[in-house]
């Protein structure tokens, strides 16, 4: 039979075929003389009658027919009035970005201590709801949590899991503390030596490709906040932007609190801690040069655990040291060059049950630092630490847990845990929209790359909800 | 019913995820566009496409998600040419999509703006493309109805072959057959 009448080749050209039964045609394709003028004709025969269906106009319904579709259908569910003085991932920025006096900060506090008191109630009423949706859900036909081997190439070890009173810190600190009269200093005990005095020329700053890093061997640039509370504003913007098929501009887009907007599948703390951290280190995708941090912090599933009512855990800040012998500089993705949380003035905030927290931090490894031969022994093989500072439920101790990540040799990022994948595609994405300087030489191709194999249990959908948004996005691109 | 507070900054957190809503969404960003073209040309006319596209993504946000969303496109298909063909029926306006009967798309754009438009892009088609259109055009309706389905709304062989009720060998000698007399034509 002439291969032009086998209807094999025609679902061979349309992708129709499994891998077995296109070797076949591929064969038989190789053995004909003129298959590769048989194969381009095909192939624009194809793209012309899907442009001429193109041509129809893109009927849809009417603005009132969809609106009466989505009106019953919120995706989230949780009920209960949100408290005013939450701050969000871009509100921190915002209201710690300029230097306040101490004095300032104090006032502010002590405005706000009523406010505490109401919304640590109002979040109270939204955790209950929570439980009872979640409960709710199990009749949904959810799965359980099947948990997961971890896939971390880096040991991470609790060093420390109660510095509470003493222990270092600072006492006026601690007494502060206790009478919430203002956000305690950041005890300032630095573990991997004290920094450089800050150079008023350079501003603690490292360039790269005509990017700016922030050098953790200055003063003020050791430590990196990262908020633990972000708001989902900016997946909402990208969601109802991307129902109409259009896309939303880059600078109201937040990509911190994007990242977080993502449910990822982090280990829960062991019985008895409050967090548990997870990380790891990869090639960055988009630049060989640079390595990405990627830290996971999932908060304990406190009630459940203990029966008991619901219990926030407050003045909760999450901060990473940097190891300068290992980091020549970092950058917090998504956070404004100059508006980085200060560690001594930064917000306490508090975090729910079963809350996760993600950081991703571009790095800049050090040159011909000793990759070979870590040893959990020794601080300087560390390549970063991670410091929560919270005050314990129970009984209103101050505690710090801190874990450090061993220096190792960064995987490359096609090993990586599918939720830094995932995590790193939504910062590709968001940098990629714009409303950054420089944005990475990160492409959409990338960004679904690192997104497809990327989804995981995808419970809820989120993810591959997402993945046809980049398709989506790059599609609106390259028209305009 | 499902509350929802406007802009709070809590719904990050710990949060509760309808699976029916993430599907309608999804389902509506994808598809909302193909399936009404497609609702056009069964019924050959925009008003009572939208109604049964409104009704396919009603009907679907009924459903439980586990049990359609691995064949979603070929579901929404199916329920949505199940739609067409009701309307017909029930307005006894039934014509069987026999093989002389041809629809007239330009017919059914109810806009103007549109209609200049289309007229626009027509003007700018080379002979071929509009060869090709009219050819498309004047297919026999279960050969337009498949290569629509494959071509436009891109579902495939085995999807096909559920919403139209058809084997999927059946589906692959269609496309075939009218892939190639398309293809003959055009040389």
């Amino acid at each position: 039979m002439n291969i032009e009448d086998d209807p094999k080749l025609t679902a061979y050209i349309l992708d129709e075929l499994d891998c077995d039964e296109a070797l076949v045609i591929k064969k038989k394709l190789s053995e004909s003389e003129d298959s590769n003028a048989l194969m381009r004709k095909a192939k624009e025969c194809e793209s012309m009658i899907r442009e001429a269906y193109d041509m129809e106009p893109a009927h849809r319904m009417t603005s009132q027919q969809r609106e009466g579709i989505l009106k019953d259908s919120e995706i989230v569910a949780v009920t209960g009035a949100a408290p005013d003085k939450m701050l969000s991932f871009s509100d921190g920025m915002k209201s710690f970005g300029k230097e306040q006096t101490e004095a300032e900060v104090i006032n502010v506090w002590r405005k706000s201590v009523p406010l505490l008191v109401s919304f640590s109630a109002a979040a109270l009423v939204i955790g209950m709801a929570v439980v009872l949706l979640k409960y709710a859900q199990i009749g949904h036909g959810f799965k359980s949590k099947i948990a997961q081997e971890p896939l971390d190439p880096f040991s991470v070890t609790v060093l420390d899991s109660n510095a509470g009173e003493g222990a270092g810190r600072d006492k006026l600190s601690w007494v502060q503390r206790q009478m919430e009269v203002g956000p305690v200093k950041f005890p300032v005990i630095y573990r991997y030596g004290q920094p450089k005095p800050l150079n008023e020329i350079s501003k603690g700053l490292v360039f790269l490709d005509g990017e700016s890093f922030r050098n953790p061997a200055m003063e003020g640039q050791r430590w990196s906040v990262f908020p633990s509370n972000v708001s989902s504003k900016s997946y909402d913007l990208l969601r109802e932007f991307m129902l109409v098929g259009d896309i939303p501009d880059g600078k109201n887009i937040h990509v911190g609190s994007l990242i977080n907007a993502f449910e990822y599948d982090y280990e829960y703390p062991n019985s008895g801690e409050n967090f548990a951290v997870n990380a790891e280190v990869a090639n960055c995708p988009w630049d060989s040069e640079r390595w990405l941090i990627h830290i996971g912090v999932r908060v304990a599933d406190i009630n459940k655990n203990k029966g008991k009512d619901i219990q926030l855990l407050r003045e909760v800040r999450m901060a990473i040291e940097f190891n300068p012998d290992r980091v020549a500089g970092y950058r917090l993705i998504g956070e404004d060059n100059d508006k980085k949380l200060n560690v001594n003035n930064s917000p306490d905030q508090i975090v729910l049950e079963g809350q996760t927290v993600t950081a991703l931090y571009e790095v800049v490894p050090m040159e011909g630092a000793d990759f070979s031969e870590p040893s959990t022994q020794n601080v300087n093989s560390e390549l970063v630490s991670v410091r929560i500072d919270y005050t314990d439920p129970e009984n209103e101790d101050s505690r710090s847990l801190i874990s450090s990540i061993s220096n190792k040799r960064a995987v490359a990022w096609e090993e990586a845990s599918e939720d830094m994948r995932f995590a790193a595609s939504v910062a590709g994405y968001g940098l990629l929209l714009g409303g950054h300087e420089k944005g990475p030489s990160a492409t959409y191709d990338l960004v679904l790359q690192l997104a497809k194999d990327a989804l995981g249990e995808d419970k809820n959908g989120q993810r591959s909800e997402f993945i046809d948004w980049i398709k989506k996005t790059k599609k609106i691109k390259q028209k305009r | 019913m499902k509350e929802i507070k406007e802009n709070n900054p809590m719904s990050a957190s710990p949060r509760v995820i309808d699976p029916s809503a993430v599907l309608l969404r999804r389902a509506l960003s994808e598809f909302e566009v193909p399936l009404t073209r497609y609702a056009v040309s069964i019924l050959g006319d925009i008003e009572r496409s939208r109604d049964a596209v409104q009704d396919t993504f009603i009907k679907l946000y009924a459903q439980e998600p586990k049990s359609v969303e691995d064949k979603l496109k070929a579901w929404i298909f199916t329920v949505c040419r199940n739609r067409c063909y009701d309307i017909l029926k029930k307005e006894k306006r039934m014509k069987r999509l026999e093989d002389d009967k041809v629809h007239a798309l330009a017919s059914t754009i109810d806009d103007p703006a549109q209609l200049m438009a289309r007229a626009e892009d027509r003007a700018k088609l080379n002979s071929d493309l509009r060869k090709l259109l009219s050819m498309i055009d004047e297919l026999p309706g279960r050969q337009r109805e498949v290569m629509r389905l494959k071509f436009q709304a891109d579902l495939s062989y085995k999807e096909i072959g559920e919403a139209l009720g058809i084997t999927t060998g059946n589906v692959g000698f269609i496309v075939h057959s009218t892939f190639k007399k398309l293809r003959e034509a055009m040389s």
